[in-house]
């Protein structure tokens, strides 16, 4: 895995907050989880669209990608493509390494 | 200092734009996170700016904002932050007096910049009156008064009723055509009838008595204007 791919320098107006939104992600990722288990697409559509309005805002635009797609294959309940986005999601935040600048 | 309400149901989506405003914009942030808080604060309180999302947990936040336009002014007090900005949402948000529209991620720098315009504008309405003889209208707060005897008086006008003054007083005693007059319902872009428009000058002359020295005129086939009596004197 290239470390590379998951640092990001975010402005450091950010710093203050930034805690809370990994806390938050923290929370949608297990909801996100049982989500898949039980194939529930409404849920996984409702916060693939706020990961989509949230991350790019917070400097994570990769991250956010990352929603929309979830949000979308929510909509075409593709289960798979919906388990390998929330694993990408969760690969992200697991390996994830800021810089305030 | 001015008060914000953010209607969001997203905690780390609202939790930065306080951030942000509150420490760039020197603004009092309150934060409501679903449809029915957001709707009884912004009812309840008056706040000078509200930032609506859309999509509410589920809940529409253009019908949030019908609501509340139907209980009080919006008219450039809204900017509507959401991932889906379709053209029929912005023809109809902007008919309900949406300021701004604008796209989730959002870029910071940019609501920023639209949220200080909207406040300039807001500090420009409130401080500016439109006057004739002894009439006034306070454009920010859409209020009328009379000076009668050194007393300002309140009109106590209706949305349409203000309107209509409003046009008249702007014309400075020239005529205002009924068709003009037309377009001063609720729905400005919908024509009410000749009829109605008559029902609503002959409401606002009986306010008007009032002051007993600017009345309205009519203009036959044509319309109506503002008339000073010269045998009173200006309070």
């Amino acid at each position: 895995m290239n470390e590379k791919k998951y640092h990001y320098e975010i402005e450091s107006f950010l710093e203050p907050i930034f805690p809370d939104f990994l806390n938050d992600r923290k929370t949608d990722l297990e909801e996100e989880e049982q989500a898949v288990n039980k194939k529930d697409f409404k849920t996984l559509s409702l916060l693939g669209h706020k990961l989509a309005g949230n991350a790019g805002s917070y400097g994570l635009p990769e991250l956010g990608d990352l929603g929309k797609e979830l949000e979308s294959s929510a909509h075409d309940e593709n289960y798979d493509r919906c388990k390998e986005i929330h694993l990408q999601i969760k690969e992200f935040l697991e390996n994830l390494t800021v810089d305030f600048i | 200092m001015r008060r914000v309400l953010i209607i969001e149901d997203d905690k780390s989506f609202s939790r930065l734009i306080k951030h942000n405003l509150e420490n760039d914009i020197n603004t009092d942030v309150d934060v409501a996170d679903n449809y029915l808080k957001g709707l009884s604060m912004a009812i309840n309180t008056d706040y000078d700016l509200y930032l609506v999302d859309l999509n509410l947990d589920g809940e529409s936040g253009i019908d949030l904002i019908k609501i509340l336009a139907k209980n009080k002014k919006i008219d450039n007090k809204v900017i509507v932050v959401s991932a889906v900005i379709t053209k029929e949402l912005q023809i109809e948000g902007y008919n309900l007096g949406v300021s701004n529209f604008v796209s989730k991620p959002v870029d910071l720098d940019l609501l920023k910049a639209i949220m200080r315009k909207n406040l300039r504008m807001l500090d420009n309405s409130h401080s500016e009156i439109l006057s004739f003889y002894n009439l006034y209208l306070n454009l920010g707060e859409r209020r009328a008064y009379a000076k009668v005897d050194e007393q300002k008086e309140e009109l106590n006008l209706s949305p349409t009723e203000y309107t209509i003054l409003f046009k008249l007083l702007n014309a400075r005693g020239n005529v205002v055509s009924k068709e003009e007059l037309s377009y001063t319902g609720k729905d400005e872009n919908k024509a009410m009838s000749f009829k109605s428009v008559e029902m609503h000058i002959s409401a606002l002359r009986k306010k008007l008595e009032i002051n007993k020295i600017v009345h309205i005129e009519s203009k036959w086939g044509v319309g109506y204007y503002l008339k000073y009596n010269q045998n009173k004197q200006v309070a």
